[in-house]
């Protein structure tokens, strides 16, 4: 049982090391294994091949596998936190409540006397206030959605309705009074792109990511134990209520980094913790870790669809992720059909 | 010993538990019982701070429970709580396990507890099985064998176990073996136990103390011989009973009769 655990995430991690290494050639600009193997030889007989994979192409595939790696991890923790496998980061609100704070950020900056510099603005502040309104999201949706230490399922997603609506609300109302430039970035906002992505933003996302599968790895017994009830988990030793502030502090920084860089990319978190629990089973030992990697790898490969469907431009990665994780929801809806009647 | 002081607890203004005093003691066997709805979960929850906002007193080894924190007192009782919804796939061994989350055990001797434990409680194949899979009263061995995973690993000189309806959905001969196995704990461990009972005729053969409850009040406590009597089942659950004995058995039998 274990061994075959074991084997489907070391099956799992070559292949997402072999897609990184496809998507190296793959893109608007298409590069041979030669080619690059030529450019990593020679670099200066090669400068724009260079460029192309240096600046723009790993970074984006490194970035894409990072935000896997987010949401994956993240919606695993949320749907042990919430005890439901429907409480998907985007789908109750955390990653709208993330852009909320971003562009209520870009909203107040208008007004205040730029004491930000534009890199300083855009690396660290903004990820911030995305930061400050994942917590904020979801510390209120765990509040309005828990009674006597048990979750409400229909409060906790129509309160994420209710979260969405009204950043579409805000963008709404930012995108009537902004200019076409502007407008464009929110449409990154909420339907997500990881054009964004340089060698600045990897290193402030290696730290936060790294930091967050740690601690969700180091904390995997505790979590099992959450998932039989927090009453259970608190009478059997675990210290049920800084962990539940553990597990909403690095979701919101994992959630709030990505979306501060790379937008809402719905439907990861929902499909990918579900798929890992139907191959591994639920133990976070094994379910952990391959949430991530399976994270890492659909977002790999959504970015290659959406950076080469419409060559040369590129659809937003959340299209991509929607018309796949769409249907998957309805279908884990009518799945749960049964539960939702007892 | 737990010490329970003038407990009160409230839902919306509606008292659950009302000026409830008892003691807990260890080298016990304490049954609660009494009609649907007059506290006896909400009791136990409250004694083990899984509801907060109590009025009152509890107390563990005279220091009050707030003050130790959850692993302190994770190695000191063990609480089964009524069944749960848990719908996700773990080897049964693993929930079993997770009872003794509080030690820091070396495989080796983890390994002879949970050996012990299922050797005991005979579920050597349902232990390999999935949980997801098994019914209702395979499910609650389970649970039940998680919970003396956690007290039989602790080396403490007091240790209590809370059990809530610890007989729910399990076959009679089940039913029995899991009474013998908690009697057996109380004498050769000194476990104290606290236990929710529906038959009356287990709390009468099992504890050495009862604990009768009504509209969230103690409405009698003591050994069990003073307190399980025809005159205070009538009053406590409003039907007739009578004592008989059966010469097979050779031991007293409670039969119960409509008003």
């Amino acid at each position: 049982m274990v061994g075959i655990k074991r084997f489907t995430i070391g099956i799992f991690s070559i292949v997402l090391l072999f897609s990184f290494i496809l998507n190296i050639s793959i893109g608007a600009f298409s590069l041979s294994f030669n080619d690059i193997v030529n450019t990593f030889l020679s670099p200066l007989d090669n400068q724009i091949n260079y460029q192309v994979l240096v600046d723009i192409r790993i970074p984006r595939i490194i970035l894409s596998i990072f935000v896997g790696v987010a949401f994956g991890i993240s919606g695993a923790m949320m749907q042990t936190l919430f005890k439901n496998p429907l409480a998907d980061p985007s789908l109750i609100g955390v990653s709208a409540g993330a852009s909320a704070g971003v562009v209520i950020f870009m909203m107040l900056g208008a007004y205040l006397p730029a004491i930000f510099s534009e890199e300083l603005s855009s690396y660290i502040v903004v990820p911030f206030s995305a930061f400050l309104g994942a917590v904020i999201t979801i510390l209120a949706i765990y509040k309005l959605s828990t009674l006597y230490n048990k979750v409400a399922v229909t409060v906790m997603l129509l309160a994420g309705i209710a979260i969405n609506a009204l950043l579409g609300a805000l963008v709404g109302l930012f995108s009537y009074v902004s200019t076409d430039e502007e407008l464009r970035t929110f449409t990154f906002w909420t339907m997500g792109s990881l054009a964004n992505g340089d060698m600045n933003v990897i290193y402030i996302m290696f730290p936060i990511i790294i930091g967050v599968y740690i601690f969700a790895i180091k904390k995997k017994v505790e979590l099992n134990l959450l998932l039989l009830g927090e009453d259970e988990a608190r009478n059997s030793g675990v210290n049920t209520e800084r962990l539940k502030k553990l597990i909403i502090l690095s979701v919101s920084l994992a959630i709030g980094v990505s979306v501060a860089f790379c937008g809402i990319i719905g439907f990861v978190g929902l499909v990918v913790p579900h798929i890992s629990r139907l191959l591994v089973g639920s133990n976070h030992k094994f379910f952990l870790p391959l949430s991530a990697i399976l994270g890492a790898f659909i977002l790999v490969w959504a970015d290659a669809i959406a950076r080469t469907i419409i060559e040369p431009a590129e659809l937003p990665i959340g299209i991509i992720t929607a018309i796949l994780g769409a249907p998957f929801f309805l279908w884990l809806l009518v799945k749960n059909r049964q539960n939702t009647l007892n | 010993m737990f010490k329970v002081r003038n407990l009160s607890y409230k839902i919306q203004n509606k008292e659950i538990l009302k000026d409830i005093s008892i003691d807990i003691k260890s080298n016990n066997f304490l049954s609660i019982v009494g009609p649907n709805g007059c506290g006896k979960s909400t009791l136990i929850k409250t004694i083990n701070r899984n509801l907060s906002d109590y009025e009152g007193n509890i107390s563990l080894e005279n220091k009050d429970i707030n003050s130790f924190c959850d692993k302190e007192l994770a190695l000191k009782r063990a609480v089964l709580n009524q069944s749960f919804y848990f719908p996700y796939s773990f080897k049964a061994i693993e929930i079993v396990e997770m009872g003794l989350y509080s030690y820091s055990l070396e495989i080796k001797e983890k390994k002879k507890i949970l050996e012990y434990i299922v050797d005991k409680l005979d579920i050597s194949l349902l232990s390999q099985k999935d949980y997801q899979g098994l019914s209702g009263g395979e499910k609650q061995k389970i649970q039940f064998a998680r919970v003396v995973a956690q007290i039989y690993a602790s080396c403490e000189k007091q240790k209590f176990l809370f059990l809530d309806e610890p007989t729910l959905n399990l076959d009679i001969y089940y039913q029995y073996k899991i009474l013998d196995l908690t009697k057996e704990l109380v004498m050769d461990l000194n476990i104290g136990v606290c236990a929710i009972l529906h038959d009356i005729n287990q709390a009468y053969m099992y504890s050495d103390e009862v604990l009768m409850m009504k509209d969230g009040q103690v409405r009698h406590f003591g050994n069990t011989q003073d307190i399980l009597t025809s005159k205070n089942i009538l009053d406590v659950f409003n039907v007739q009973s009578d004592f008989v004995y059966s010469e097979k058995l050779n031991q007293e039998i409670l039969v119960t009769h409509a008003c």
